[in-house]
């Protein structure tokens, strides 16, 4: 059922996306066909979502992808993140997004081209968006009808289990996947992913058409949508790395996560060349390309994470999709890719800006919010390279790289976008630009100065938050003084402050964190980073009893609080999982990443031995030679068919001149190895074990002499940790909340005045017009202008 | 040609050169450990853990020690600063980054690659 679901949903797709093609020629009965077969589409890829939410609710496990990543004692949230585990059915998730945004984007398509008064057809923008749309949707449902998330146990598995088997339970999920952050940073991510299709299609609209003035005003909100909802999602992902995987950090610039980075940084660029154009006609041909670039990055780095192609450069595990996704992909990428360069070439005669207009001062806001743009696409241009490069040659690029990058361009960003605030479009009068610099310089300079006393003493790093503030203060002021009047109007500068605070707090917990390792032994207080450190224990986690808190009491001038990383055996990883846990100390945070715990041993390594064949060791004055392995009492037949045996190692011991054979053994069940003692009868005080053998290979064994009457030294439970301080850290998260309510203030506001049928420059030049016929101080048009 | 398109072909000329030389700086190539003890680079090794050899996590100095048998079937005794990498134990390949130091491989980063395990195979379902 789920594959005729998707199957039917295909067709509708492409059907839908012929009919509105046809319909651009101008039969209007078309359009109503195309909407309609797009809802039938979207209907079903909805159904068909929903259906394997259900098959995954109930249990189906003869469904190979329900057995595959759920099992029954999963709670109900991670049960639906269960959902976009694997490749198909978060391939699944993304088709989903795709059919209910088209959803909204149809009916405002419809509504939009319903408020143009003239019948002239040429003007509707529904046909193609909604055509190429659907396109987008088509492609989406064929890659789940090729790896569909459908298929039974029997068909994935037909020489090992028969048709109709039902599996008792599922093989679960991978613990790492197993927290709150699964359920929503994967279904933000990909509305990001989703939303940048927009754009993508309203500038290939555009080109087909070749007619652009329209397109950008249209989908500018779509674009602020997507910048917003792919910049949450990408720092979701940072903070479920750095408070529940424990990588130490929120970003590591790592394959996967620069993939999805990339095409957020294009798109706020063209963001900024959008409003550039809006007001003054410039930039139309970057604006496209930059459009159509970040959907082709957004599909590039599908590409890249799922093909495997770089299996070995990534910290994410990546699964070959098969040859048949891998080729569909490829064609997926040049077909739109070819197709969106094609068209732009197509049409450079056309985008050539004409010659009045091409004259832009150097002082203006445009030139400087594209030199702003160009810079946005220099970093991402740096990022791209180094993550693609395991494919162009056989290696990788160290994280150091991006990060010397792209400090230099950091800092440029921030200071262009300091004086562009402070530039008008068009053109500005250098004399007053530069006076209106000395507050914002002053108070950069001033803060600088403190900063560098306190302790600031990279000369970049000094620079780079010189410049943020700078940012900061320029946006802030202009921001207040609009937020006053009219509060969605400050969204772009709200967004700029969330970015130079997220700076500010990127430069503190990346270049200023402290990180130091701590052995604590049970109940011993030790002192580390400034605090004392004390372990009091490990305590089963309630309703999670294999799981382990691991105590440990922190306290600095009499305040103190109870930190509890977690370890635990996970039988799926066949391994030890570990969590940190954070102490969030307002100007900084106190990261605690569990290592290891170290557990008393029998045996001290002082009476351990590593012996190969032939090799002869002194342990405690003897000389204790490793003969050959003594396979008498192994039996070949026993061990196969799961019996206990024995497996014994020949040692030749000399104590005193004398020179005695004797034979160590171990013990093998099948619940693992138990050491059998042996003594050599001459010298009867010390007892031989052997505790580890190497049979393929060289031979080599492991032995321990121990003398069983000496006291044993006790070494009481250890646990290791990796302590750091990440200082303002805070400002990373809350930089990252003001961006995303900056974008969504805009975004209302854009929203709202496509709605009200203006533009947001013919409100503005009214305005500026009304204000110099009523001779207002040039103070106020200069506010104006900053709109 | 205006003032702006030349300051504008300088500072991309500039930016390339300046990223050129970081890019080589910073660039780790794959290798076995014949090639990586022959360069003093950091490169990437990839290869196998050899389970019967002994690893252990020594919490004075927080290093992870282990064998490991590259591509080539060579062995050495990988180093790695921190402890034991998440999903070790499931690992079909493990790849370490570092360089060859007084007879080991000093490892800065390990990394595991257990692809099929997160897909169940025809073995696992028989088990049911």
């Amino acid at each position: 059922m789920g594959n005729l679901l998707l199957n039917i949903a295909f067709a509708s797709a492409l059907l839908a996306s012929i009919c509105y093609f046809i319909s651009n020629g101008g039969r209007e009965k078309f359009i109503r066909y195309g909407r309609t077969f797009y809802h039938i589409a979207a209907v079903l890829v909805i159904s068909s979502a929903a259906y394997l939410l259900y098959l995954i609710i109930t249990h189906q496990f003869q469904v190979t992808y329900v057995w595959n990543y759920s099992s029954r004692d999963l709670p109900w949230n991670l049960l639906i993140s269960t959902f976009y585990a694997g490749q198909e059915g978060s391939f699944h998730l993304w088709a989903f997004m795709t059919a209910v945004l088209g959803v909204f984007l149809l009916s405002y398509l419809a509504n939009r081209d319903a408020e143009i008064k003239s019948s002239n057809f040429k003007e509707k923008y529904e046909p193609l968006v909604m055509g190429l749309y659907s396109l987008i949707l088509s492609f989406l449902a064929f890659i789940m009808v090729i790896k569909s998330p459908y298929l039974m146990v029997w068909e994935s598995f037909p020489s090992d289990v028969s048709i109709g088997f039902i599996p008792e339970d599922g093989r679960g999920l991978n613990p790492l996947l197993q927290n709150f952050w699964m359920t929503i940073h994967p279904p933000i991510l990909f509305s990001g992913f989703t939303a940048l299709a927009v754009p993508f299609c309203f500038a290939i609209t555009a080109l087909i058409k070749n007619e652009y003035s329209r397109w950008m005003k249209l989908g500018l909100p779509w674009t602020l949508f997507g910048g917003m909802i792919l910049g949450l999602g990408i720092m979701l992902g940072g903070y479920w790395a750095y408070g529940v995987l424990g990588w130490g950090g929120y970003w590591g610039w790592d394959p996967v996560e620069n993939s999805s980075f990339v095409p957020w940084i294009v798109i706020v660029a063209a963001i900024h060349t959008m409003v550039s154009e809006e007001r003054t006609g410039k930039f139309k041909k970057t604006s496209l390309i930059l459009c159509i670039t970040a959907y082709l990055l957004v599909l590039y780095s599908t590409f890249l994470t799922r093909s495997g192609v770089l299996g070995d450069a990534s910290v994410h595990s990546f699964v070959d999709p098969g040859q048949e996704v891998y080729l569909f992909l490829i064609v997926f990428l040049s077909l739109f890719g070819g197709g969106g360069i094609g068209l732009v070439l197509f049409r450079l005669k056309s985008l050539r800006t004409a010659k009045s207009e091409q004259q832009s001062q150097l002082l203006s806001r445009e030139s400087a919010l594209f030199v702003g743009a160009i810079t946005l696409c220099a970093a991402a241009l740096v990022i791209a390279v180094g993550t693609s490069w395991p494919i162009i040659a056989k290696g990788t690029v160290e994280p150091e790289f991006y990060n010397r990058m792209n400090l230099p361009l950091a800092i440029l960003i921030a200071s262009i976008n300091g004086f562009s605030m402070l530039l008008k479009w068009r053109y500005s009068e250098e004399k007053q630009f530069l006076k209106s610099l000395y507050i914002p310089l002053g108070f950069t300079a001033l803060v600088t100065i403190v900063l560098v006393i306190i302790g600031v003493r990279d000369f970049i790093i000094a620079l780079l938050a010189a410049a943020a503030f700078f940012a900061l203060f320029i946006n802030l002021e202009i921001a207040y003084r609009i937020f006053i009047k009219d509060k969605v109007k400050a969204g772009p500068y709200i967004a700029h402050m969330g970015l130079m605070i997220l700076f500010l707090g990127i430069i503190g917990s990346a270049r200023y964190s402290e990180e130091v390792n701590v052995s604590l032994p049970l109940n011993e207080t030790k002192q580390a980073l400034g605090y004392n450190m004390t372990y009091k224990g490990a305590t089963p986690i309630k309703g999670d009893e294999e799981k382990f808190h691991f105590n440990v009491v922190v306290e600095k001038e009499g305040r103190g609080f109870l930190l509890q990383p977690v370890m635990y055996y996970s039988e799926y990883s066949e391994g030890v999982m570990k969590n940190p846990d954070i102490a969030n100390l307002v100007t900084k945070d106190l990261y605690l990443s569990p290592m290891a715990l170290e557990t008393p041993q029998d045996i001290s390594s002082s009476d351990m031995a590593a012996l190969k064949r032939g090799e002869e060791k002194e342990i405690h004055g003897m000389k204790v030679k490793f003969i050959d392995f003594d396979r008498s009492k192994f039996d070949r037949d026993a061990m196969q068919e799961g019996k206990d045996n024995i497996m014994g190692a020949e040692l030749e011991v000399t104590t005193d001149g004398k020179t005695q054979k004797v034979v160590v053994e171990q013990k093998i069940t099948s619940a693992g190895t138990e050491n059998i003692p042996s003594k050599i009868s001459a010298y009867d005080k010390y007892t031989f074990y052997l505790l580890n053998m190497s049979i393929a290979g060289e031979s080599a064994i492991e032995i321990a002499v121990v003398d069983e009457s000496m006291p044993r030294t006790e070494t009481p439970e250890t646990l290791v940790l990796t302590a750091s301080i990440k200082p303002f850290i805070n400002l990373v998260w809350g930089g990252t909340i003001i961006m995303v309510l900056g974008f969504f203030a805009s975004l209302l506001r854009r929203y709202r005045l496509i709605k009200s049928g203006k533009s947001s420059a013919a409100v503005n030049d009214e305005n500026s017009s009304k204000h110099s016929k009523n001779g207002r101080p040039k103070k106020k048009s200069h506010l104006q202008e900053q709109e | 040609m205006n003032k702006k398109v030349i300051i504008g072909l300088v500072i991309i000329a500039i930016f390339f050169a300046v990223g050129f030389f970081a890019f080589l700086d910073s660039k780790v190539e794959y290798a076995n450990f014949q090639k990586a003890s022959e360069t003093h680079k950091t490169c990437q090794v990839k290869g196998s853990w050899i389970k019967e050899k002994e690893s252990k996590f020594d919490a004075k100095t927080n290093q992870f020690t282990f064998y490991m048998k590259d591509e080539n079937g060579q062995e050495m005794k990988v180093v790695l600063d921190g402890a034991k990498p998440n999903n070790f134990e499931m690992a079909e390949n493990v790849v370490a980054k570092g360089k060859i130091k007084d007879g080991h491989f000093h490892a800065k980063e390990v990394l595991t690659k257990c692809p099929s395990k997160y897909e169940g195979t025809g073995e696992d379902i028989k088990r049911n």
